[in-house]
């Protein structure tokens, strides 16, 4: 549970931040990508847990990649089939996962002793804190950056209808598109890194935690 | 104690001598903007304190935002809250912000910047001090890349330019003049380099007037409330660059000195690039900061698809900052080290040059960008399917001249970022209506690129449909 705030791989350990800048420009992105994640994460854990007692720690990587690979090359295959639209929106960043260091170092992070099911919940708790982490950056960076929050769009192709909120009704308003843009994804991470590390160091009262 | 005293004296006089300093900027803002529009029964009479509204307006905000700041994260109380807000000079981004944006700007969209400004500039990192950018600047970034529309060169124009004058500033004539230049398309237009001088020339509210940024610029550096060395050797970069590409272009001395006294130049580099939070501190740094700034500046004034590039300029040194000052404290002077530091800094200006004089020298009607794709001849009708390169794409369209007249022009395929910005202007529009006379057609200042591009297309689907005997009219 400790990894969706306490040590939540964005805003804490700063694991995944390539995804986290490139795909939060709109919401609907984000919930796919940290569902994405949580989906790889899962299945290669369950392996991983598996099998971790048996790999000798010299290959430990190679054959962790290898594994983690399989899986993204089947999300990435099941998404280009059905949902053409949001694989061509999150071109080169799902292939990424293969080597992204939230999906390898969690697979690493595991020591030979500890228990199957643990490896599953950590597994899992990082996924749903990274997924957590980008929904909110893509709130704030669409709310701000394109007045929308967009629901369902490149989904329509399974649901069949597009769900889009307008924030403010939409005549007068202009968003500011800077947040739209990559260096608003630099802004806005930046600033909540800053706001959780406020709020740990409040709550907890050890100001130092390197 | 004794050296907090000293402190607090030093703050207030560097406050007074810089609102000294835009004191006569502001009131000049006021006069153009605001009197000679009024004289002119081209304003209401309320409509002269506009400008001076327009500059005091987010100096107010910035200087409030700093308040609530003090207030809520610094837990000050009563007289030493407005103390903190004073000391911090919480009002000078606001300040600077108006005096570097367009008159025509809307209150909101300056209200967002000077918001941006005090927030993302100066208090996400702790207050004065610990800013890493210069905070205007950081304001003025983020609402010139959010709207982009209305930082157009016509929006420079007050009501009573747009009579006078029309077209758009200094900057953006030179940038669309790609071979015709000369003093009578240049400088005419705006009357002669005295205007230039003194300030009637289209521009930012208050960076306009170079004669009096230069007496701020004495008055400051005789003060010693600013480094004399920054602005010297910035402008004296940006100026010894312009002479050479000026001679390499064949132009007389009003060449450079149009690139010198138009834009935010003097301005930026008097005001903006002296902060002394964000700049270097050491004597190598701020010369070397000031020469890498100078380069940059020429760079993007000739390379880039906006015709200002101060800001970005000033910006990136703020980001070098560190590097320079541990270049300039560890700096010894010695001939034989400072050769090769000389020699890439040399090696950069020429290949700066060589780009800028570059584009110039192509021969406008040859193109190799341009591909034809496809020719139909349908009775009358010649309709031809083309493509050019545009900024970042390739633009595809469709272009039907039937009997000399152009009935059709539509885009196909195009992955342009700044497309709307043609849309808006009706380019094509105007395009095809001057089609007998594309040379005059100016380019949409914003979107050169694309809107170049465009009009290279028609150009030489014109000429080879010219081939065939008919005209285009």
């Amino acid at each position: 549970m400790k990894s969706i705030i306490k040590e939540n791989p964005i805003f804490v350990t700063m694991l995944g931040l390539c995804p986290a800048l490139a795909v939060t420009n709109n919401f609907e992105k984000a919930y796919m990508m940290g569902i994405s994640v949580i989906v790889v994460l899962l299945l290669s854990g369950l392996i991983v847990g598996l099998i971790k007692k048996i790999v000798p720690d010299n290959v430990k990587i190679p054959v962790y990649i290898v594994i983690i690979g399989t899986f993204v090359t089947i999300l990435e295959m099941i998404l280009a089939k059905f949902i053409p639209n949001l694989y061509s929106a999150f071109s080169i960043y799902l292939s990424l996962l293969v080597v992204n260091c939230i999906v390898l170092g969690t697979s690493l992070s595991f020591k030979k002793e500890d228990k199957y099911l643990d490896v599953i919940k950590k597994s899992f708790f990082t996924g749903v804190g990274f997924a957590l982490a980008l929904c909110l950056i893509a709130i704030i960076r669409e709310v701000i950056g394109s007045n929308t929050i967009t629901i369902i769009d490149s989904l329509s192709s399974v649901t069949g209808s597009k769900i889009v909120f307008n924030v403010f009704p939409t005549n007068n308003v202009m968003p500011i598109s800077l947040f739209a843009e990559p260096a608003g994804a630099f802004i806005v991470l930046g600033i909540l890194m800053g706001t959780f590390r406020w709020i740990r160091t409040r709550k907890g009262g050890n100001n130092e935690s390197n | 104690m004794s050296t907090l005293i000293k402190d607090k004296n030093s703050t207030d006089k560097i406050m007074t001598r810089l609102l000294i300093a835009l004191t006569s900027i502001i009131l000049f803002a006021v006069y153009k903007n605001g009197i000679i529009p009024y004289i002119n029964n081209k304003i209401e009479f309320v409509d002269i304190f506009y400008p001076l509204l327009f500059i005091l307006l987010p100096a107010l905000i910035t200087f409030s935002s700093e308040l609530v700041f003090g207030l809520l994260v610094k837990k000050k109380r009563g007289k030493e809250l407005f103390e903190f807000a004073k000391n911090s000079y919480a009002f000078f981004p606001g300040l600077f912000l108006g005096l570097i944006c367009p008159i025509t700007l809307p209150i909101s969209i300056l209200i967002i910047g000077a918001l941006a400004a005090s927030i993302l500039g100066k208090l996400v990192y702790g207050g004065f001090g610990q800013n890493i950018f210069n905070p205007a600047l950081i304001g003025y970034v983020v609402i010139v890349f959010s709207y982009s529309l209305f930082f157009s060169s016509n929006a420079y124009l007050n009501k009573y330019e747009v009579d006078t004058i029309g077209g758009s500033t200094p900057l953006t004539t030179i940038k669309s003049l790609d071979s015709s230049i000369s003093y009578n398309t240049i400088v005419e237009p705006y009357g002669n380099l005295g205007d230039f001088f003194l300030g009637f020339i289209p521009g930012s509210v208050g960076e306009v007037s170079s004669v009096l940024c230069i007496i701020a610029f004495i008055y400051l550096a005789l003060t010693k409330t600013i480094k004399w060395q920054i602005p010297v050797f910035y402008i004296g970069t940006v100026f010894v660059l312009t002479i050479i590409i000026g001679i390499i272009l064949g132009q007389g001395i009003y060449y450079p000195l149009v690139y010198l006294l138009s834009g935010g130049l003097l301005f930026g580099a008097i005001f903006m690039a002296t902060d002394p939070v964000t700049s270097p501190v050491t004597k190598p740094g701020m010369v070397l900061g000031a020469i890498i700034m100078g380069i940059l500046t020429v760079f993007l004034r000739y390379n880039s698809s906006f015709p200002e590039g101060v800001a970005t300029s000033i910006l990136v040194m703020n980001l070098l900052t560190f590097i320079l000052d541990r270049i300039g404290f560890n700096i010894k002077f010695s001939l034989k080290k400072c050769i090769i530091p000389v020699l890439i800094l040399i090696c950069i200006m020429v290949s700066v040059v060589v780009v800028s004089t570059d584009k110039f020298n192509n021969d406008n009607t040859v193109d190799s960008k341009f591909k034809l794709i496809s020719k139909k001849i349908e009775n009358n009708k010649v309709i031809y399917e083309a493509s050019e390169k545009g900024y970042s794409s390739n633009i595809k369209a469709i272009i039907e001249i039937e009997n000399g007249k152009i009935t059709k022009f539509e885009i196909k395929e195009h992955n342009e970022s700044f497309y709307s910005m043609v849309e808006k202007e009706n380019y094509i529009t105007k395009l095809i209506n001057n089609a007998s006379n594309l040379d005059e057609v100016d380019t949409v200042s914003g979107a050169t690129f694309t809107s170049g591009a465009l009009k290279k297309l028609l150009i030489n689907v014109i000429s080879d449909y010219e081939k065939e005997g008919d005209v285009v009219r």
